[in-house]
């Protein structure tokens, strides 16, 4: 995934993509772009609705995610805001954030 | 390092947003929204284009950002670079076919010591995205770590 991202979000940072150069930058593998995570929790709070519902929308990188890893996304609606936590498959949190939508 | 006097630093750039890109990142994102693909059923609703993602927003303030990364001072630090934090506030929406001009400014940087000790780097970037009626359409702030050696 981090290759497709590449390409579609023209973030070439080659510690999305490239294994060794992440490696010698003291990471065990490549990782993730942050702003794809944030994407896909976008994805999960919108679903099918109207894209301007959300009108903020913060997030913290926690750790990163590593290829293969299951993202669980958990989220909890308190009248206009939205408290977010995406998990990864060994339960370490992943990202965390909040948005407010209109 | 050489990089204390790169606050106030400011990038500017323009981006046009195709159908085509909305279409391309929202199929590597699995996000099947008919307001980013379907043109028919946007222009049933306001007789507009398709609209964008909101994480799209990383596409159309790219251009400004690259401006900084390829700076001299900034480049040699982006291998160590990674995202701390983002927000976003959104104002008019983004939608294909809408040009959008957005500057990106270094707003703070600073030195903090991590929870094992390592001495690392943190640089804000806010950006402003207007669209071709002068209407905000974004602002963001990117707080990036550049972690210590």
């Amino acid at each position: 995934m981090p290759y497709f991202y590449a390409g579609a979000s023209l973030d070439f940072n080659l510690i999305h993509i490239d294994r060794e150069f992440a490696q010698a930058n003291g990471l065990p593998d490549i990782i993730l772009q942050g702003m794809c995570t944030m994407g896909l929790t976008a994805k999960h709070i919108i679903k099918n609705d109207h894209p301007s519902k959300v009108e903020t929308f913060k997030v913290r990188f926690l750790n990163p995610v590593l290829p293969g890893d299951e993202l669980n996304f958990e989220s909890e609606m308190n009248n206009a805001e939205i408290d977010i936590e995406v998990t990864n498959q060994n339960g370490n949190r992943v990202l965390r954030g909040k948005a407010t939508t209109r | 390092m050489s990089t204390n006097n790169i606050i106030g630093k400011k990038y500017e750039a323009d981006y046009e947003i195709s159908f085509e890109k909305i279409k391309e990142f929202v199929e590597v994102m699995g996000d099947k929204n008919p307001h980013y693909t379907d043109r028919d059923f946007v222009k049933s609703l306001d007789g507009g284009h398709p609209f964008a993602p909101p994480t799209f927003a990383a596409i159309y303030c790219q251009p400004a950002l690259k401006n900084l990364y390829l700076d001299s001072q900034f480049s040699k630090l982006v291998p160590r670079l990674v995202h701390g934090e983002q927000e976003y506030n959104f104002g008019d929406p983004a939608r294909a076919g809408d040009r959008i001009h957005t500057t990106a400014e270094v707003v703070k940087h600073f030195n903090k010591t991590n929870r094992s000790g390592k001495d690392n780097q943190v640089i804000e970037i806010m950006t402003t995205s207007t669209n071709q009626n002068d209407k905000l359409v974004c602002t963001a702030t990117y707080r990036l770590i550049i972690r210590g050696e």
